[in-house]
Protein backbone atom coordinates (compact mmCIF):
# COMPACT_ATOMS: atom_id res chain seq x y z
CA UNK A 1 0.00 0.00 0.00
CA UNK A 2 2.86 2.37 0.83
CA UNK A 3 4.50 1.78 -2.55
CA UNK A 4 1.16 2.16 -4.34
CA UNK A 5 0.63 5.53 -2.66
CA UNK A 6 4.01 6.96 -3.59
CA UNK A 7 4.08 5.44 -7.09
CA UNK A 8 7.12 3.24 -6.57
CA UNK A 9 5.21 -0.01 -6.90
CA UNK A 10 6.17 -2.33 -9.76
CA UNK A 11 4.08 -1.71 -12.85
CA UNK A 12 2.86 -5.30 -13.06
CA UNK A 13 1.46 -5.13 -9.53
CA UNK A 14 -0.10 -1.69 -9.78
CA UNK A 15 -3.21 -2.51 -11.81
CA UNK A 16 -4.05 -5.58 -9.77
CA UNK A 17 -3.73 -3.69 -6.50
CA UNK A 18 -5.75 -0.71 -7.73
CA UNK A 19 -8.52 -3.09 -8.72
CA UNK A 20 -8.49 -4.63 -5.23
CA UNK A 21 -8.52 -1.23 -3.57
CA UNK A 22 -11.44 -0.01 -5.65
CA UNK A 23 -13.57 -2.88 -4.35
CA UNK A 24 -13.07 -1.98 -0.70
CA UNK A 25 -14.10 1.28 0.97
CA UNK A 26 -11.57 0.67 3.76
CA UNK A 27 -8.68 0.15 1.36
CA UNK A 28 -9.72 3.19 -0.66
CA UNK A 29 -9.72 5.33 2.49
CA UNK A 30 -6.32 3.91 3.47
CA UNK A 31 -4.83 4.68 0.07
CA UNK A 32 -6.22 8.22 0.28
CA UNK A 33 -4.58 8.74 3.68
CA UNK A 34 -1.25 7.40 2.43
CA UNK A 35 -1.36 9.69 -0.61
CA UNK A 36 -2.27 12.66 1.55
CA UNK A 37 0.71 12.03 3.83
CA UNK A 38 3.01 11.82 0.80
CA UNK A 39 1.60 15.10 -0.54
CA UNK A 40 1.95 16.85 2.80
CA UNK A 41 5.58 15.85 3.13
CA UNK A 42 6.12 17.41 -0.29
CA UNK A 43 5.66 20.92 1.21
CA UNK A 44 9.06 20.46 2.84
CA UNK A 45 10.64 20.79 -0.61
CA UNK A 46 10.33 24.56 -0.10
CA UNK A 47 12.74 24.48 2.84
CA UNK A 48 16.27 25.57 2.01
CA UNK A 49 19.36 25.31 4.17
CA UNK A 50 20.27 28.72 5.60
CA UNK A 51 23.00 30.59 3.67
CA UNK A 52 25.35 30.41 6.69
CA UNK A 53 25.09 26.63 6.74
CA UNK A 54 25.67 26.38 3.00
CA UNK A 55 28.77 28.58 3.25
CA UNK A 56 29.99 26.52 6.17
CA UNK A 57 29.62 23.27 4.19
CA UNK A 58 31.44 24.83 1.25
CA UNK A 59 34.31 25.69 3.61
CA UNK A 60 34.46 22.09 4.82
CA UNK A 61 34.48 20.80 1.24
CA UNK A 62 37.21 23.25 0.23
CA UNK A 63 39.34 22.15 3.15
CA UNK A 64 38.75 18.45 2.37
CA UNK A 65 39.64 19.01 -1.27
CA UNK A 66 42.85 20.90 -0.44
CA UNK A 67 45.68 19.12 -2.31
CA UNK A 68 48.13 19.88 0.55
CA UNK A 69 45.93 17.92 2.95
CA UNK A 70 45.77 14.98 0.53
CA UNK A 71 49.56 15.06 0.03
CA UNK A 72 50.25 14.99 3.76
CA UNK A 73 47.91 12.01 4.10
CA UNK A 74 49.67 10.18 1.28
CA UNK A 75 53.10 10.95 2.84
CA UNK A 76 52.08 9.65 6.23
CA UNK A 77 50.47 6.38 5.09
CA UNK A 78 53.48 4.79 3.31
CA UNK A 79 55.79 5.71 6.19
CA UNK A 80 53.42 4.04 8.65
CA UNK A 81 53.21 0.87 6.56
CA UNK A 82 56.85 0.50 5.56
CA UNK A 83 58.68 1.36 8.72
CA UNK A 84 57.36 -1.38 10.97
CA UNK A 85 56.88 -1.14 14.74
CA UNK A 86 59.60 1.44 15.44
CA UNK A 87 58.44 3.62 12.61
CA UNK A 88 54.84 3.29 13.74
CA UNK A 89 55.72 4.42 17.25
CA UNK A 90 57.65 7.40 15.86
CA UNK A 91 54.82 8.32 13.48
CA UNK A 92 52.28 8.13 16.30
CA UNK A 93 54.49 10.37 18.45
CA UNK A 94 54.52 12.92 15.63
CA UNK A 95 50.74 12.76 15.34
CA UNK A 96 50.25 13.17 19.09
CA UNK A 97 52.75 16.03 19.35
CA UNK A 98 50.93 17.80 16.53
CA UNK A 99 47.84 18.10 18.73
CA UNK A 100 47.88 20.80 21.36
CA UNK A 101 47.83 19.41 24.89
CA UNK A 102 45.15 22.01 25.79
CA UNK A 103 41.62 21.23 24.69
CA UNK A 104 39.72 24.33 23.59
CA UNK A 105 36.78 25.23 25.82
CA UNK A 106 34.00 27.77 25.71
CA UNK A 107 35.42 29.49 28.81
CA UNK A 108 38.83 29.89 27.20
CA UNK A 109 37.17 31.40 24.12
CA UNK A 110 35.17 33.73 26.39
CA UNK A 111 38.37 34.87 28.12
CA UNK A 112 39.94 35.68 24.77
CA UNK A 113 36.80 37.62 23.82
CA UNK A 114 37.37 39.92 26.81
CA UNK A 115 40.82 41.05 25.67
CA UNK A 116 41.29 44.47 24.03
CA UNK A 117 40.50 44.95 20.37
CA UNK A 118 43.52 44.62 18.08
CA UNK A 119 41.85 45.33 14.73
CA UNK A 120 39.57 48.09 13.45
CA UNK A 121 35.81 47.67 13.47
CA UNK A 122 34.51 45.67 10.50
CA UNK A 123 32.18 47.50 8.13
CA UNK A 124 28.61 46.65 7.29
CA UNK A 125 28.37 43.98 4.60
CA UNK A 126 27.47 45.28 1.14
CA UNK A 127 25.65 42.08 0.15
CA UNK A 128 23.80 41.48 3.42
CA UNK A 129 22.51 44.51 5.33
CA UNK A 130 21.97 42.44 8.43
CA UNK A 131 25.57 41.33 8.69
CA UNK A 132 29.07 42.72 9.04
CA UNK A 133 31.72 42.19 6.42
CA UNK A 134 33.52 39.52 8.41
CA UNK A 135 32.76 35.85 8.86
CA UNK A 136 34.18 32.62 10.19
CA UNK A 137 33.81 29.64 7.85
CA UNK A 138 30.73 31.16 6.28
CA UNK A 139 29.13 32.41 9.49
CA UNK A 140 28.79 36.17 9.47
CA UNK A 141 28.67 38.53 12.43
CA UNK A 142 25.36 40.38 12.82
CA UNK A 143 24.86 44.08 12.13
CA UNK A 144 23.11 45.39 15.22
CA UNK A 145 23.51 49.14 14.84
CA UNK A 146 20.34 49.89 12.90
CA UNK A 147 17.70 48.14 15.02
CA UNK A 148 19.42 47.40 18.31
CA UNK A 149 21.84 50.30 18.71
CA UNK A 150 25.00 48.22 19.20
CA UNK A 151 27.73 49.23 16.77
CA UNK A 152 30.86 47.32 15.83
CA UNK A 153 33.83 48.85 17.64
CA UNK A 154 36.77 46.57 16.93
CA UNK A 155 37.92 43.01 16.46
CA UNK A 156 40.67 40.54 17.28
CA UNK A 157 41.70 37.06 16.30
CA UNK A 158 43.37 34.51 18.55
CA UNK A 159 44.48 30.94 18.27
CA UNK A 160 43.17 28.41 20.75
CA UNK A 161 44.48 24.86 20.53
CA UNK A 162 44.80 25.07 16.77
CA UNK A 163 41.44 26.79 16.31
CA UNK A 164 40.89 30.41 15.33
CA UNK A 165 38.76 32.49 17.68
CA UNK A 166 37.56 35.64 15.95
CA UNK A 167 35.94 38.26 18.16
CA UNK A 168 34.02 41.32 17.09
CA UNK A 169 33.36 43.93 19.78
CA UNK A 170 30.15 45.90 19.93
CA UNK A 171 29.47 49.05 21.96
CA UNK A 172 26.47 51.18 22.87
CA UNK A 173 27.54 54.79 22.24
CA UNK A 174 24.52 56.08 24.19
CA UNK A 175 25.46 54.30 27.43
CA UNK A 176 26.47 56.52 30.33
CA UNK A 177 29.63 54.48 30.70
CA UNK A 178 31.28 52.05 28.35
CA UNK A 179 29.36 48.86 27.66
CA UNK A 180 31.17 46.44 25.45
CA UNK A 181 30.10 43.01 24.23
CA UNK A 182 32.51 40.52 22.71
CA UNK A 183 31.03 38.18 20.08
CA UNK A 184 33.41 35.29 19.38
CA UNK A 185 33.04 32.51 16.82
CA UNK A 186 35.34 29.50 17.07
CA UNK A 187 36.50 27.81 13.88
CA UNK A 188 36.02 24.09 13.37
CA UNK A 189 33.49 21.80 14.97
CA UNK A 190 31.43 22.95 17.91
CA UNK A 191 33.02 22.77 21.34
CA UNK A 192 31.39 20.78 24.12
CA UNK A 193 28.69 22.77 25.87
CA UNK A 194 29.72 23.86 29.37
CA UNK A 195 27.66 23.30 32.49
CA UNK A 196 25.43 26.26 33.17
CA UNK A 197 21.86 27.47 33.12
CA UNK A 198 19.93 26.61 29.98
CA UNK A 199 17.79 29.21 28.22
CA UNK A 200 15.59 28.47 25.25
CA UNK A 201 14.73 31.47 23.09
CA UNK A 202 13.30 31.36 19.58
CA UNK A 203 14.02 27.65 19.40
CA UNK A 204 17.72 28.13 20.15
CA UNK A 205 19.34 26.59 23.21
CA UNK A 206 21.72 28.93 25.05
CA UNK A 207 23.99 28.12 27.95
CA UNK A 208 24.50 30.95 30.43
CA UNK A 209 27.35 31.04 32.91
CA UNK A 210 29.45 33.44 34.98
CA UNK A 211 33.20 33.79 34.76
CA UNK A 212 34.91 36.14 37.24
CA UNK A 213 32.16 38.74 37.03
CA UNK A 214 31.54 38.45 33.29
CA UNK A 215 28.36 36.93 31.88
CA UNK A 216 28.95 34.35 29.16
CA UNK A 217 26.27 33.15 26.76
CA UNK A 218 27.12 30.36 24.34
CA UNK A 219 25.15 28.66 21.58
CA UNK A 220 25.71 27.05 18.16
CA UNK A 221 25.25 28.40 14.66
CA UNK A 222 25.62 26.01 11.73
CA UNK A 223 27.58 23.63 13.94
CA UNK A 224 30.00 26.30 15.24
CA UNK A 225 30.45 27.56 18.77
CA UNK A 226 29.44 31.19 19.33
CA UNK A 227 30.17 33.07 22.54
CA UNK A 228 28.81 36.40 23.74
CA UNK A 229 30.55 37.84 26.80
CA UNK A 230 30.18 41.13 28.66
CA UNK A 231 30.41 42.81 32.06
CA UNK A 232 27.60 44.98 33.31
CA UNK A 233 25.19 43.91 30.56
CA UNK A 234 22.00 42.12 31.60
CA UNK A 235 21.80 38.44 30.73
CA UNK A 236 18.47 38.80 28.94
CA UNK A 237 20.00 41.55 26.78
CA UNK A 238 22.81 39.21 25.78
CA UNK A 239 20.40 36.38 24.97
CA UNK A 240 18.23 38.78 22.97
CA UNK A 241 21.30 39.90 21.01
CA UNK A 242 22.43 36.32 20.47
CA UNK A 243 19.02 35.20 19.19
CA UNK A 244 18.69 38.12 16.78
CA UNK A 245 18.79 36.99 13.14
CA UNK B 1 34.91 0.74 -5.44
CA UNK B 2 34.03 4.39 -6.16
CA UNK B 3 35.36 7.14 -3.91
CA UNK B 4 33.02 9.75 -2.48
CA UNK B 5 33.64 13.05 -4.27
CA UNK B 6 33.67 15.95 -1.76
CA UNK B 7 32.92 18.50 -4.50
CA UNK B 8 29.52 17.02 -5.26
CA UNK B 9 28.33 16.85 -1.66
CA UNK B 10 27.04 20.43 -1.26
CA UNK B 11 24.28 19.66 -3.79
CA UNK B 12 22.66 17.53 -1.07
CA UNK B 13 22.75 20.19 1.66
CA UNK B 14 19.11 21.30 1.28
CA UNK B 15 17.78 17.76 1.35
CA UNK B 16 19.90 16.79 4.31
CA UNK B 17 18.82 19.93 6.16
CA UNK B 18 15.15 19.03 5.68
CA UNK B 19 15.84 15.51 6.90
CA UNK B 20 17.77 16.81 9.90
CA UNK B 21 15.00 19.24 10.83
CA UNK B 22 12.43 16.46 10.58
CA UNK B 23 14.57 14.27 12.86
CA UNK B 24 15.54 16.91 15.44
CA UNK B 25 12.41 19.05 15.46
CA UNK B 26 14.38 22.28 15.50
CA UNK B 27 16.02 24.28 12.70
CA UNK B 28 19.03 25.16 14.84
CA UNK B 29 19.61 21.58 15.95
CA UNK B 30 19.22 20.62 12.29
CA UNK B 31 22.03 23.01 11.30
CA UNK B 32 24.23 21.50 13.98
CA UNK B 33 23.40 17.96 12.85
CA UNK B 34 24.06 18.68 9.17
CA UNK B 35 27.35 20.42 9.95
CA UNK B 36 28.47 17.50 12.12
CA UNK B 37 27.41 14.98 9.45
CA UNK B 38 29.43 16.67 6.73
CA UNK B 39 32.40 17.11 9.08
CA UNK B 40 32.40 13.36 9.76
CA UNK B 41 32.05 12.41 6.10
CA UNK B 42 34.76 14.81 4.97
CA UNK B 43 37.21 13.92 7.76
CA UNK B 44 38.83 11.34 5.48
CA UNK B 45 38.34 9.72 2.04
CA UNK B 46 35.24 7.52 1.86
CA UNK B 47 34.35 4.59 -0.38
CA UNK B 48 30.79 4.09 -1.55
CA UNK B 49 30.16 0.43 -0.95
CA UNK B 50 27.17 -0.31 -3.15
CA UNK B 51 25.27 2.87 -2.33
CA UNK B 52 25.05 6.31 -3.85
CA UNK B 53 26.14 9.57 -2.22
CA UNK B 54 22.74 10.54 -0.89
CA UNK B 55 22.14 7.17 0.73
CA UNK B 56 25.61 7.34 2.27
CA UNK B 57 24.90 10.80 3.66
CA UNK B 58 21.53 9.67 5.02
CA UNK B 59 23.21 6.79 6.82
CA UNK B 60 25.79 9.12 8.35
CA UNK B 61 23.10 11.64 9.29
CA UNK B 62 21.12 8.97 11.06
CA UNK B 63 24.19 7.63 12.91
CA UNK B 64 25.23 11.14 13.94
CA UNK B 65 21.68 11.89 15.11
CA UNK B 66 21.62 8.76 17.28
CA UNK B 67 25.07 9.51 18.74
CA UNK B 68 24.03 13.07 19.61
CA UNK B 69 20.85 11.76 21.22
CA UNK B 70 22.79 9.27 23.34
CA UNK B 71 25.31 11.92 24.39
CA UNK B 72 22.58 14.39 25.30
CA UNK B 73 20.76 11.79 27.41
CA UNK B 74 23.94 11.21 29.46
CA UNK B 75 24.30 14.89 30.40
CA UNK B 76 23.03 16.08 33.79
CA UNK B 77 19.36 17.08 33.79
CA UNK B 78 18.92 20.80 33.28
CA UNK B 79 15.91 23.04 33.42
CA UNK B 80 14.94 24.66 30.16
CA UNK B 81 13.96 28.23 30.86
CA UNK B 82 12.03 30.40 28.47
CA UNK B 83 12.42 34.15 28.28
CA UNK B 84 9.16 36.05 28.48
CA UNK B 85 10.49 38.72 26.18
CA UNK B 86 9.50 40.00 22.78
CA UNK B 87 10.84 37.49 20.31
CA UNK B 88 12.98 38.77 17.46
CA UNK B 89 11.43 38.57 14.00
CA UNK B 90 12.16 35.35 12.13
CA UNK B 91 13.28 36.91 8.84
CA UNK B 92 13.39 33.59 7.04
CA UNK B 93 9.66 32.93 7.34
CA UNK B 94 8.56 36.56 6.89
CA UNK B 95 8.34 36.36 3.10
CA UNK B 96 6.11 33.25 2.75
CA UNK B 97 4.30 32.86 6.02
CA UNK B 98 1.68 30.35 4.84
CA UNK B 99 4.20 27.95 3.38
CA UNK B 100 6.33 28.33 6.49
CA UNK B 101 3.34 27.55 8.72
CA UNK B 102 2.48 24.47 6.65
CA UNK B 103 6.06 23.23 6.79
CA UNK B 104 6.14 23.76 10.56
CA UNK B 105 2.96 21.75 10.93
CA UNK B 106 4.34 18.88 8.90
CA UNK B 107 7.65 18.95 10.77
CA UNK B 108 5.85 18.97 14.13
CA UNK B 109 3.81 15.96 13.04
CA UNK B 110 6.88 14.07 11.84
CA UNK B 111 8.61 14.96 15.11
CA UNK B 112 5.84 13.28 17.07
CA UNK B 113 6.41 9.92 15.37
CA UNK B 114 8.39 7.16 17.06
CA UNK B 115 12.07 7.17 16.16
CA UNK B 116 11.93 4.17 13.80
CA UNK B 117 8.88 5.48 11.98
CA UNK B 118 10.38 8.94 11.76
CA UNK B 119 13.65 7.62 10.30
CA UNK B 120 11.81 5.56 7.67
CA UNK B 121 9.60 8.46 6.64
CA UNK B 122 12.52 10.88 6.53
CA UNK B 123 14.68 8.51 4.47
CA UNK B 124 11.98 7.84 1.83
CA UNK B 125 9.60 10.79 1.75
CA UNK B 126 11.96 13.62 2.77
CA UNK B 127 15.34 12.53 1.43
CA UNK B 128 13.88 10.59 -1.52
CA UNK B 129 15.70 7.26 -1.14
CA UNK B 130 14.21 4.10 -2.59
CA UNK B 131 12.98 1.51 -0.11
CA UNK B 132 16.08 -0.55 -0.81
CA UNK B 133 18.44 2.41 -0.29
CA UNK B 134 16.58 3.40 2.86
CA UNK B 135 16.85 -0.15 4.20
CA UNK B 136 20.59 -0.12 3.63
CA UNK B 137 21.05 3.36 5.13
CA UNK B 138 19.04 2.45 8.22
CA UNK B 139 20.42 -1.05 8.64
CA UNK B 140 17.16 -2.96 8.22
CA UNK B 141 15.12 -4.90 5.65
CA UNK B 142 13.17 -3.42 2.77
CA UNK B 143 9.93 -4.97 4.08
CA UNK B 144 10.51 -3.36 7.48
CA UNK B 145 10.95 0.03 5.81
CA UNK B 146 7.66 -0.44 3.94
CA UNK B 147 5.77 -1.32 7.13
CA UNK B 148 7.29 1.55 9.14
CA UNK B 149 6.63 3.97 6.31
CA UNK B 150 3.02 2.86 6.02
CA UNK B 151 2.45 3.31 9.76
CA UNK B 152 4.23 6.67 9.82
CA UNK B 153 2.07 7.99 7.00
CA UNK B 154 -1.10 6.70 8.65
CA UNK B 155 -0.21 8.52 11.82
CA UNK B 156 0.68 11.68 9.90
CA UNK B 157 -2.56 11.68 7.93
CA UNK B 158 -4.63 11.26 11.10
CA UNK B 159 -2.69 13.99 12.95
CA UNK B 160 -2.91 16.48 10.12
CA UNK B 161 -6.64 15.81 9.85
CA UNK B 162 -7.23 16.31 13.55
CA UNK B 163 -8.74 19.59 14.81
CA UNK B 164 -5.81 20.03 17.27
CA UNK B 165 -4.05 23.28 16.47
CA UNK B 166 -0.37 23.56 15.65
CA UNK B 167 0.55 25.27 18.94
CA UNK B 168 -1.24 22.47 20.80
CA UNK B 169 0.65 19.82 18.82
CA UNK B 170 3.96 21.58 19.47
CA UNK B 171 3.15 21.88 23.15
CA UNK B 172 2.36 18.17 23.40
CA UNK B 173 5.53 17.33 21.51
CA UNK B 174 7.73 19.53 23.71
CA UNK B 175 6.23 17.96 26.82
CA UNK B 176 7.14 14.52 25.50
CA UNK B 177 10.74 15.53 24.84
CA UNK B 178 11.24 17.73 27.92
CA UNK B 179 14.16 16.64 30.06
CA UNK B 180 12.75 18.00 33.29
CA UNK B 181 9.37 18.06 34.96
CA UNK B 182 10.21 21.18 37.00
CA UNK B 183 8.30 24.34 36.22
CA UNK B 184 10.24 26.86 34.13
CA UNK B 185 11.87 29.66 36.09
CA UNK B 186 12.40 33.24 35.01
CA UNK B 187 15.78 34.21 33.68
CA UNK B 188 16.47 36.48 36.67
CA UNK B 189 16.17 33.46 38.94
CA UNK B 190 18.58 31.56 36.74
CA UNK B 191 21.01 34.47 36.76
CA UNK B 192 21.04 34.58 40.54
CA UNK B 193 22.10 30.96 40.68
CA UNK B 194 24.72 31.17 37.90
Amino acid sequence: MAALADGTIAVEQRQRLLAEVSESANLTATLDRQRKAVAMTGVLEELRAPPALQRSIQSLVAEASDPKRARSRRRLLPSLVASGAAGLAAALAILIAGHSPTNPTVLRAAQLAQQPAALPAPAESVSDRQALDVSVEGIAYPYWQGTLGWQAAGARTDTLAGRTVTTVFYERPDASYGRRVGYAIVSGRALPLPHGATVVQSGITFKVLRDHGATVVTWRRAGHTCVLVARGVATDTLVRLASWE
Amino acid sequence: MPLLNPQSLPTHTDRLYRAAWALCGSSHDAEDLVQETFARVLARPRFLRGQDELAYLMRTLRNTFLIQRRTASRRPQVVAVTLDQVEPVDHRSAHRPEEAAQAREVLATIGALSENHRLALVAVDVVGLSYREAAKALGTKEETIAVRLFRARERMARELNSPQTLPERERVRSQRTSVSSRAPRTLTQVTDEA
